[in-house]
């Protein structure tokens, strides 16, 4: 990639004199990979032996709780399911049961105002962090609450994938036979 | 002074990792602050081979106390990891563990800011790791 940058002359002239190579992207490109090869920590990541067993401990713990927290998005989204209008639902679906793209182009009174507030008539403490972040509107990061918003779409995503199925069963219900049109004896 | 510079993108990318939000002329100059802080100074002679062994020596120490301070906080984030919520570790994902992240968290703010690098570093891959490990048994069936 090419860069257009700006440096102080006394700084440029000071690495000029420091490093003696020809050419600006040879400097700069010298004074970066230095700048990567010192950045490199001198110790070795991961756990320290002897802690795995915490850490191993602490991931079975942290699993559960994530599950429970999933699992109280999925009963939220199953109760809402029974009182979201379906324009809520298909825009939810539009924007690929993502929240995000919806909250960082909020309208009032579009659907997260309404899955907020409807979030806030159910009044469960799970649904608390999701809640907030849905109240800061454009500010909001639903990243920070994305287990609970993750169980909570994931049921009504199901339930309006069913309802699709469903209304299409009853269409292909209601159409009149093609017999019936055809004129043929009963 | 303005120039323009070629930088391979990978290059680019390891760079811009090390230092966050900064720009690509706040970036440049401190890699060429950096360049010229870590060239020898202008008298400086060769060091000979009894001072290339002390220095060796020297080094190695450094960075058994950084691998020391590192594994400390690693040690912290573990035990600092049973006080906190699944939520809790989410939103320091989604702050992506920076250190404003770790520090604006009630209970780490004071360790984060005290310690040493190496040492915030540890409590950061230790938080890091439990969370990962939860998410990745997530993606397998429970039971």
């Amino acid at each position: 990639m090419r860069l257009s940058l700006y440096v102080p002359d006394a700084l440029w002239l000071r690495a000029r004199e420091t490093y003696r190579i020809s050419g600006n992207s040879r400097l700069v490109q010298a004074a970066l990979e230095c700048l990567v090869a010192d950045g490199r920590p001198s110790y070795l990541e991961g756990p320290p032996p002897g802690s795995r067993a915490d850490l191993h401990r602490l991931q079975a713990r942290l699993t559960e709780a994530a599950r429970a927290v999933y699992e109280a998005g999925y009963e939220a989204g199953l109760d809402l399911a029974e009182v979201l209008d379906w324009w809520v639902l298909d825009q939810l679906a539009g924007a690929q049961w993502r929240l995000d793209p919806l909250l960082s182009a909020h309208i009032p009174g579009g659907v997260v105002d309404d899955l907020r507030r409807l979030l806030v008539e159910r009044g469960q403490a799970a649904s608390g962090d999701l809640v907030a972040e849905l109240e800061r509107g454009r500010d909001g990061d639903v990243r920070r609450a994305a287990t609970f918003a993750s169980g909570l779409l994931g049921a009504l995503r199901d339930c309006f994938e069913a309802g699709s199925a469903v209304a299409v069963v009853s269409e292909i219900r209601d159409e009149p036979p093609e017999s019936a049109e055809g004129g043929l004896p009963a | 002074m303005k120039l323009s510079a070629h930088v391979p993108d990978e290059l680019w990318a390891k760079a811009a990792a090390l230092q966050g939000e900064a720009g690509p002329s706040q970036l440049v100059q401190l890699a060429l602050r950096h360049l010229v802080e870590r060239s020898r100074p202008r008298f400086a002679g060769e060091r000979n081979g009894d001072q290339d062994q002390v220095l060796a020596l020297r080094q190695s120490r450094v960075a058994q106390l950084a691998q020391g301070a590192y594994d400390e906080g690693y040690a912290a984030g573990l035990r600092r990891c049973e006080e906190l919520s699944w939520g809790d570790l989410e939103r320091l994902a989604a702050g992506s563990w920076s250190a404003a992240a770790l520090a604006a968290h009630p209970g780490l703010g004071a360790e984060a800011r005290l310690a040493t690098s190496a040492f915030r570093t540890g409590l950061r891959d230790a938080l890091r790791d439990a969370w990962l490990g939860a998410l990745h048994a997530g993606l397998e069936p429970p039971g």
